[in-house]
Parts: C-alpha cells; structure tokens; sequence
C-alpha cells in the first residue's frame, strides 16, 4: 500500500527545535524506499510518526489511502498494520524465536500460524532456530528474526531503522545482500532509514535525502538504475 | 632485603582494600556461623518438643501470609507501576511519588493503628453505632490472619511498584513499542509482555516484601499470630530455650536461602535483561473519560489506606496525649534512635565501599564471594540474625574474661559488649548491609570504571583512586546508601527488641512496649515522629536518584 507523507512537523515534548518540520513525500505501493540523512536530522521520528508511535504535532499521514494520523484523527501502532524493525531489534527476551514470530498473528488458527512460522523461518533460513531464545543468536541473526517477526502479520509497509548500525563491519556486505534478497522476496512497500548512503545499493528503489530536519528532495538514484539495468 | 621490602610493600599496597574487605566480611558472616555452630553443639529435646507443638500453626500461618502478601503486593504492584509508567491521567503526578509514602510507616504501626480504628470503642463502629447501624462483633476484627495479610499488602506493595516503575520506566520502551507495532495493546500487552518481561524486576521486588514479612515481629506478635519470627523470639526472649531458638532460627536459615535459589532454578534459559541501544522512555498516553477516573480511584484508594487513614488516627491520637509524662521517654527515644541509625548508616556506608570497591578491583570469584557474603545478613530474619549475633558475642565476653583471669587481672565478669550499643549496632550492620551494598553497587556501576583506570594508568593507587576520582563522582550514591539504611536501621524491630542494651529504646521498640501496654496515645507519638523522620529521609533519597539519573 502506498504512504503518503504531507507537510508533517514533530516537536518532542521539552524541546525547542522541531525534530522534523514540515516533510512531504509519497511513497507509492510495493516500493522501496531509502530515506537518508546525517545523524540527528529526524530521520528516526520521521518512522516513528509513520508507525503510529508519536503523533505529529502538524500535517497528514495516509495509509493506502486511508488517513492515519491528521488533526482530529490518530490510530494508534497497535491498529495500523505497519511492520517495524528497531534499531535493537527489541526481540521479546522471554520468548523463543517462533514465538517472537508468531506474536503478531493473534485471531489466527494454531494450524495457520505454524505453517506461517515455517514460511518465514525458510525465507530467513533459522529453520534449526525455531526453540532458541533471542540472546543465543548473533547480531545478524537477530535481526533477521526481528525482520521476519514484522513481516509475520503481512503488514501494509515495513520500516527499517538503521538496519545496519549494530553490526560487525565485517559483516556487512553480506547482511546487506541477505536483506536485500529476503525483501524482494517479501515483496512489501519498505522505508528504510540509514545514515550511510552506500548502504542502499540494492535495497532501495528511490533514495530521499533529508536535511536540516525540513523537506525531503527526490533524487534519482541513476546509480542503482543503471546498476540494475 | 631490601627488594624483599619493595615487594612486600608493593603486596600490601595492592592488597590495601582486598584484606580489610575480607576481614569485615568474615566479621559480618561470623554470626550465622556460630547459629550453625552452635545449633550442632547443643541440641536440646524440651526446645523441639516445644517447637514440635508449634510447628503446624506456624507453617501455616507463616507460608499463607508469605504467599498471599506476595502475590497481592505482586499484582498491586505491576498494575500501578504500568498504568504510571504507560499513561497520564487526573493525578498521576502526585501518584507517582504519593505511592511510596506508604514505606513510611513500618506495618506493625499500621497494625496497631488499623486495630484501633476498627475496633469496638474506634472511629468507624462509633461513627457507624451513630448513625443507628449496629455491627456484628466480630465483622470488622482486624486481629485475624486476613487482617494481618491486608496490613502487610498496604504498607509493603511500594517495594514491588517501585522496582516495576524504575524497570519498565526505563528499560522497556522499545519492547513495548514493537508490541503495539504488531497489533497488540491494552490489557493483552500488559499480560503477554508487561508481566513477563517484569519478571525480574517483580521478583526482586516481592522477594524484598517476603523477607520483610519473614522478619516482621510486631505485627504478628500483637495480632496473635504464631509465625516463624514470633516463635524464634517466644522461644528465645519467653521461655530462654536457647538451644530451640537457634534450631528454628536455623530452619530460618534454610527457608530464606530456599525462596532465593527458587527463582533462580525456575528461569531456566529464557533470559530478562534487556539490553537496548538506546534507553528511550516510553511516551505516555492519556487515558480519557471512566478508565482515567478508574485509574486514578485505584491509586488513591491505596494511598489512602497506605498512608492518610493511619496517619490522620495517629495525629488525632497523639491530639488527644495530655500526659506530659511520657515526653522524657519519647525524647530519649529520639536521641537513641537517631544515634543507633546514624552510627549504623555510617558503619554500614564505610564497609559497603570497602567490600565493593575490592571487589571492584579483584575480578572473578573471590570478588563475586566477597559481595555475596556480604549479603548473606540481607536475606534473613532480623530475629535469626540477632540469635546468632548472641551466639557470637557471648562466648566471646566469656573468652575474653578467661583469658583476663588467666594472666591474673582481677577483673569482675563485665558485659562490655552484650550491655552495650557495640552488640545492637554490630547486628543492624549485619542485617542491613546489604541495602547499603546495593546502593554503593549502583554507584559504581553508573560511574563505570574508566575514570578510576584512567587515574591509575597515570599512576595513582587504587586508594588515591578512590579519594580523588570515586569518593567525588560517587558522593551523591553515597548520600542515598546512608539514608536508604537509616531510615531502615530506625524502622527495624525484632533485632533491636533482642540486642538493645537495658533501659535504652530506640523509637521503634518504645512504639513496641507502649502498643504492649495498651499506651496507644503515648505510641501515636513515637510513631509519628517515625513517621516523619522516614517520609523526609525517603523524600530525599527520592529526590537525589532523580538528579543522578538526570545528571546523566
């Protein structure tokens, strides 16, 4: 589903600078986008206000259409389907990795969301996983579990932050090939949030420079066109 | 020789904090020591037969009250330090702070109290009797195991409210936000990830309430209620069965090691810490309309039966005192407590920092023993610890008089420990060093140790460490640590019951014997100025861990 963004501003509460001030951007269904920008620049709140997770203090947030957060009307995280991967994974502690999946599968049967866990487990490959908890994982292997526990529900979007800040340099080419493979199998609307421009070959579509917490610019990222030409 | 003295020196400098750290350890363990030892020793039939008698009722009541305080102060507990933590709504703010008051008044005052306002002469039957509404005698007993249970749960749930609020204030967010990104919220996310990830938090929390309803003498002891505690002091103080005292005293032992390693054994692999990249508190949400008034009903019902019901009995109790006699006791009382506390919180502060500073500097088990000795006292009984603290001291009053005559002093047979405050203070030190310990831990931990490697690197030893980066970085913990102890060290009762010298009361045994003698104006007293002293002493501790966590 398509997200659309217009004019929206956020202060946190005992601030005085907006953390983001009046961005409009669209994002059309089944995209992928990048959104990137130095550190401190609102990238972060920008996710949060999309998930449903801070409420913006001005401007229009719609969901496939249908207004999620304006003036009068705000939905709250546990009502707009939206997948988000945080930046610590915040995989629950006391729950095994096919638990933590299957959490968000509340109204289905016992039967479905086995056959869920299975699916999502291959597309991760943790199938031998299933009964770890989280703390016995590595970094990447938390954070593909974390994935996999936001696509479980077929949310209308998924939200990356920062996918990358918590692991091993050495790692992460391959993390970054992995995920880019699991999301276009997954084949969900994605914003992605990074700071590392170089972090978006290959798994963004777009790429969307924000700056000085104010309007985000489309650029043609002609690099990843001619690089997937 | 001389390098041999370079090294020696050098051992003894580098050892500096390590030996006197064991030295105070093996001083504090030396207690539950000499109760094994002595438990061995003498094993008298008449004590096990009289225990035998007991034994029953006092599993009974002593399990019922522990596990029905636990689970009560449990769910009171995580259900306020969610709805604080999660939302806001009429009053919050004060609720916030105005839900630990209740730590304030020791339960065996809220005892009293709540007896006196329920019973037959007291404010609701009278007021009830007025308006023409005649009740049953014995409706409204609160001399009864439920009445004791109800004390306990309305002073002591602040424990647990304050551990959960702290955790899931600070550490929780990101969790609990990825929850609600998953569809899941309201009462379904409190039970499925509130409550588990809580765990930890909620099981120190009403393990602190167990041990203080395992320790508690004053309640059971004037409700009639035969427990572990009151059967160890029965024996110990009623009958002088000394032998049957530190047999149960014993058992003591055992159950309060038991509940500890419990929980260890029933977390298996699943682990609680969390650890997050960036420690975000969770936005609250207002909650609007009946939930909001609801919410804040529940607060102030048990603000008001933790704290403004018995103190507004007490100030019109002590309203209603026109003897001027009993304000020389009261006085004297005063000063003794405020001299036990201090000196205590002192004593306790300057150990504390020894032990957690060696342990600090010497990695690896013999650190982890030396701190878990250390807390050995924490977790048992006040009455075991002043048994075995007896057990200690005597024999060695005896020794040393031995020893005295021996070399041809002509000396009588003087109680220069046992009758004096060297004893009671020794015994507040080993029950309560481990809230110091805590406090001194936590203040380590947040300085980190950088600073301190960074000033030996520069070639500072660790003492000269400790007094010019530590000692300055930690001095707001250290304020906490003193005042977290003596606002306990002045609360306590059963151990000052057993090893205050004669003719001395400190506040809390004068409250006892006054309760005892049915004086419940002259106690009223005593207790508020308990009162008083803890809410100011609680109110700054309050105030402090706000701005360390601020200065952050």
């Amino acid at each position: 589903m398509d997200i659309c963004v217009r004019d929206v501003r956020f202060r946190y509460a005992c601030a005085t600078q907006c953390a983001v001030s009046g961005v409009t951007f669209t994002v059309r269904a089944g995209e992928k986008v990048a959104l990137v920008g130095a550190s401190g620049c609102g990238k972060s709140t920008l996710l949060r206000l999309i998930a449903g997770l801070e409420r913006p203090s001005y401007g229009v947030i719609a969901i496939g259409g249908h207004i999620v957060a304006d003036a009068r009307t705000f939905v709250p995280a546990e009502r707009r389907g939206i997948g988000y991967v945080f930046q610590d994974y915040a995989l629950f502690p006391h729950m095994t990795v096919a638990q933590n999946i299957v959490f968000g599968l509340r109204s289905w049967g016992k039967h479905q969301k086995q056959q869920r866990c299975d699916e999502l487990l291959s597309l991760i490959s943790l199938e031998a996983y299933a009964r770890a908890y989280p703390h016995e994982l590595s970094g990447g292997q938390q954070q593909r579990v974390a994935l996999a526990r936001a696509l479980a529900p077929q949310p209308a979007a998924l939200l990356l932050d920062e996918p990358f800040s918590n692991l091993d340099a050495a790692l992460h080419e391959e993390i970054r090939a992995q995920l880019a493979h699991m999301l276009s199998r997954a084949r969900v609307t994605t914003i992605c949030v990074t700071h590392d421009e170089s972090d978006t070959i290959g798994l963004a579509d777009r790429v969307l420079h924000l700056s000085g917490c104010a309007i985000v610019e489309p650029v043609r990222a002609a690099l990843h066109a001619v690089g997937r030409a | 020789m001389g390098s041999w003295q370079v090294q020696s020196n050098r051992w003894l400098a580098s050892h500096a904090w390590f030996l006197p750290a064991c030295g105070i350890v093996i001083v504090l363990v030396l207690p539950h020591v000499a109760l094994v030892w002595r438990a061995v020793e003498a094993y008298s039939a008449s004590g096990l037969q009289l225990v035998g008698h007991m034994w029953q009722l006092m599993v009974i009541n002593t399990t019922g009250l522990l596990v029905v305080v636990g689970v009560a102060t449990a769910c009171i507990g995580v259900v306020l330090a969610w709805l604080l933590v999660a939302y806001t709504f009429p009053g919050a703010t004060v609720y916030r702070v105005a839900l630990l008051l209740p730590l304030a008044i020791p339960p065996y005052i809220g005892a009293y109290t709540y007896h006196g306002i329920t019973q037959y002469t007291g404010v609701v039957q009278t007021t009830l009797r007025s308006w023409g509404i005649a009740v049953a005698p014995g409706t409204l007993d609160m001399m009864t195991f439920s009445g004791a249970a109800f004390v306990f749960t309305v002073f002591l749930f602040p424990y647990v409210y304050s551990v959960c609020y702290v955790f899931l204030g600070t550490r929780c967010a990101h969790v609990i936000e990825s929850a609600r990104t998953l569809g899941v919220g309201g009462v379904a996310l409190f039970l499925r990830i509130v409550v588990p990830i809580c765990r930890l938090a909620l099981f120190s929390g009403v393990g602190v309430v167990v041990l203080e309803v395992l320790n508690d003498y004053g309640v059971v002891h004037y409700y009639g209620i035969v427990t572990f505690t009151s059967a160890v002091v029965t024996l110990w103080v009623g009958i002088g069965d000394v032998s049957g005292a530190i047999a149960l005293a014993l058992c003591g032992m055992g159950i309060a090691l038991a509940l500890v390693f419990a929980e260890q054994g029933l977390r298996g692999r699943r682990q609680y810490r969390i650890a997050a990249a960036k420690q975000r508190v969770l936005r609250r949400r207002a909650l609007h309309g009946w939930r909001g008034v609801l919410a804040s009903l529940a607060c102030a019902v048990l603000v008001l039966f933790g704290f403004v019901v018995p103190v507004a009995q007490l100030i019109a109790w002590a309203w209603q005192m026109h003897v001027p006699s009993a304000w020389d006791a009261l006085r004297d009382a005063l000063g003794h407590s405020l001299l036990v506390s201090g000196c205590g919180a002192v004593l306790i502060v300057v150990c504390s920092v020894m032990i957690a500073n060696a342990a600090r500097w010497h990695r690896g088990r013999v650190g982890v023993l030396l701190t878990r000795c250390a807390l050995f006292g924490y977790a048992m009984p006040g009455a075991v610890v002043a048994v075995g603290v007896l057990a200690i001291v005597i024999p060695l009053e005896d020794a040393m008089h031995d020893v005295l005559v021996f070399f041809g002093a002509d000396v009588a047979h003087g109680r220069w420990l046992s009758a004096t405050l060297v004893m009671l203070v020794y015994g507040l030190v080993v029950r309560y060093i481990g809230v110091g310990m805590q406090a001194v831990d936590a203040g380590f931990v947040r300085i980190g140790k950088t600073y301190a490697e960074a000033s030996r690197a520069l070639g500072l030893t660790v003492t000269q460490t400790f007094w010019r980066v530590d000692a300055p970085l930690m001095r707001r913990a250290l304020w906490i640590a003193a005042l977290l102890c003596a606002v306990d060290l002045m609360k306590e009762l059963p151990l000052s019951l057993l090893l205050q010298p004669y003719n001395f009361t400190t506040l809390a045994t004068e409250v006892f014997y006054d309760v005892r003698d049915e004086r419940i104006y002259d106690a009223a007293l005593a207790s508020l100025w308990m009162i008083v002293l803890s809410v100011i002493g609680m109110l700054l501790v309050h105030a402090m861990t706000r701005q360390e966590q601020k200065g952050e």
